[in-house]
């Protein structure tokens, strides 16, 4: 579970009369429980892919292959029913809703299962537990640091115990010692809970906590040497 | 309803913009059912008139009275089946501010024509054989406290009492009703009485309004139009009509009410719902990228699209609730002060039905827009218009 496999992956988006293709015949396989970091230059298509891994948007043409899903021929209903199941977001910014508090926006997956509230409850403070915060729960987003915020975002990301992570510039607005927590979390919520993490990053030193170094330029991957981060 | 804790938050999380929107449908609730009270209050007369009865009256003024003589050329008239009169007496009981009506009937042909005053066989035959008594509603017997046999003193204007300034009637009979629209306030006495203090002053013989009991209801324009042709070349000449548009031309008196009201409260609604879908539409632009995470979380368009919906149902129905139960006292406590222009006057089931559907009406197009819209936003467009 938490393995994807692309082939010939291509992303056009219609701009006006133009046509902009972002990206153009990717292939890539993430086995299961890797830890794979994305760069690459702004405007390079790293968010089209997670997206597109995620079942949030829809791949051109190409396969899209996640837990052994093929998710690109899937559609409305059945694909929010597969993501909610499967795939965990978390963003760089408004990852959660202001008037639900922490308890409450880490509860919103399972509202949507047939979980009583008291499995319900279980549920969230085990996550909560996890990313460090059950002190917090009756905290409103505006009530927490940047890096809490964040943390809220992964515990809610995980609490319907989902295969693969998909983390979009998780730490991009954090401070530096907020975003070594945010890492020292996934890295553990990787080797630990053995999540598949797919995570977005600018930050080089961000990229260096993961197993695997990809790199995404105008819509093509760039073969990468097994990295540094890889060997340590 | 494991959402409906969500829907509040939501709805009140602009909290002066909420507020503020839960006031003006409140108010423009309370507007609504107090103008449709009044209404109905206006129209009770009419709906508790009946087609089958006409009412004479001197052409010339509603004031003017009619010979009794026309008594028994009416009754001899083809399609009519009993005639009675009566007359407005006037007066007041001690002072101008306990205004209730006073009418003298012909006792036995009026309450046969009227079964509506339903009043015990007893205390109808002692109402009959004392010339001095009266029959009073049940209303205004608890209001001033009137019991059988107590005397009433009524200070005359229109008609000056036989000694001294004031009438005196003796409290005969009560009664009561069971038709909606009937008015319980009001004191019936002899037109016998009154017409031997006239006949005293030379005035006797006048009457103020025949009421006619006809065979047919169908054929009332045409018995209407007979009877005003049969008084057409006397020195008095009258005007007959049904019963229902007798009471209207008092309603007249306060030009078209009921239109106006109407036009008042459409327009209150209009304004209304300007408010509730400004606040809604509002409310949802703000939270596109919300809605777009909730997507990505799962949640399908349909069930977005109802919370918007649900949350815009709940403001207005909150506003209902505290606009119907300020309408309740507001007309409990007015009643009393209008009762003297419109006895029937309270607030009835059916203006606080009215004002639940304008609500939800109100709510749901309110919130129709913008529900379509949470159900509609794609979540990478969202996402990148906040980016
Ligand atoms: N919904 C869209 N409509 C049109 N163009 C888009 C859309 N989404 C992304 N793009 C374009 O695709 C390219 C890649 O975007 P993105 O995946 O967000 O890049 P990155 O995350 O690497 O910065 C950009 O040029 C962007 O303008
Ligand atoms: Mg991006």
């Amino acid at each position: 579970m938490g393995a994807v496999h692309i082939r010939n992956l291509r992303k056009v988006y219609r701009r006006e009369a133009q046509q902009v293709p972002v990206l153009d015949g990717l292939s890539i396989d993430i086995a299961e429980g890797d830890f794979v970091a994305l760069m690459g230059p702004s405007g390079s298509g790293k968010t089209t892919l997670l997206n597109l891994i995620g079942g949030i948007d829809q791949p051109t043409s190409g396969e899209v292959v996640v837990s052994g899903t093929d998710i690109g021929r899937m559609k409305g209903g059945k694909l929010a029913k597969w993501r909610s199941r499967n795939i965990g977001f978390i963003f760089q910014l408004y990852n959660l809703i202001p008037v639900l508090t922490a308890f409450e926006n880490v509860e919103l997956p399972l509202l949507l299962t047939k979980l009583s509230k008291k499995e319900r409850r279980e549920h969230v403070m085990a996550s909560l537990g996890v990313v460090g915060l059950t002190d917090r729960i009756d905290h409103y987003p505006r009530q927490l640091s940047g890096g809490q915020e964040q943390r809220v975002a992964i515990a809610r990301a995980i609490v319907s115990d989902p295969a693969l992570l998909l983390a979009d510039e998780p730490t991009g607005d954090l401070d530096a010692k907020s975003a070594q927590e945010i890492l020292t979390l996934l890295q553990r919520l990787n080797k630990e809970f053995k999540k598949t993490i797919v995570m977005v990053t600018h930050d080089p030193h961000a990229a260096e906590r993961a197993s695997r170094l990809v790199h995404l330029d105008k819509g093509v991957l760039e073969a990468t040497p097994a990295t540094a981060a890889a060997a340590r | 309803m494991k959402f409906l804790r969500f829907i509040w938050r939501n709805a009140t999380r602009n909290k002066r913009r909420a507020i503020l929107t839960v006031i003006s449908i409140s108010v423009a609730i309370v507007t609504i059912c107090i103008l449709q009270t009044i209404v109905v209050a206006f129209s009770s007369g009419a709906r508790a008139s009946d087609a089958s009865r006409l009412v004479v009256r001197n052409k010339v003024s509603l004031m003017l009275p009619l010979p009794l003589a026309y008594q028994q050329r009416i009754e001899s008239m083809a399609g009519v089946k009993a005639v009675t009169w009566w007359d407005w007496f006037g007066g007041n009981y001690q002072d101008k501010k306990n205004f209730f009506a006073k009418i003298a009937v012909e006792a036995e042909s009026y309450f046969r024509m009227y079964p509506e005053f339903e009043i015990p066989k007893d205390q109808m035959s002692a109402f009959l054989a004392d010339r001095r008594g009266c029959v009073i509603g049940q209303k205004l017997s608890e209001k001033f406290g009137f019991k059988l046999g107590d005397t009433v003193p009524i200070i005359g204007d229109i008609y000056p009492a036989p000694s001294g300034d004031t009438w005196e009637f003796v409290v005969k009979a009560i009664y009561t009703t069971t038709k909606i629209g009937v008015d319980e306030n009001r004191m019936f006495l002899h037109w016998k009485y009154l017409d031997e203090r006239m006949t005293e002053l030379s005035r006797g013989g006048l009457i103020g309004v025949y009421t006619i009991q006809i065979d047919d209801p169908s054929k009332a324009a045409a018995v209407a139009k007979a009877v005003d042709a049969e008084f057409e070349n006397s020195p008095e000449q009258t005007l007959t009509e049904t019963e229902e548009s007798f009471q209207m031309d008092f309603v007249k008196m306060w030009g078209n009410i009921a239109f106006l009201v109407r036009v008042i409260g459409a327009a209150v609604v209009f304004a209304l719902l300007l408010v509730a879908a400004n606040t809604m539409a509002m409310a949802a632009r703000e939270r596109t990228a919300e809605i777009a995470i909730l997507k990505t979380l799962g949640f399908r368009g349909a069930l977005l699209g109802s919370l918007v919906l649900a949350e815009s149902l709940m403001l207005t129905i909150v506003g209902w609730a505290i606009g119907a139960g300020l309408a309740w006292v507001v007309c409990l406590g007015v009643s009393g002060m209008i009762s003297r222009f419109l006895p029937t006057f309270a607030l009835t089931l059916a203006p606080i039905a009215l004002s639940l559907v304008i609500a939800v009406v109100i709510g749901a197009v309110s919130g129709v827009f913008p529900a379509l819209h949470a159900a509609r936003t794609r979540i990478v467009d969202a996402m990148r218009k906040v980016a």
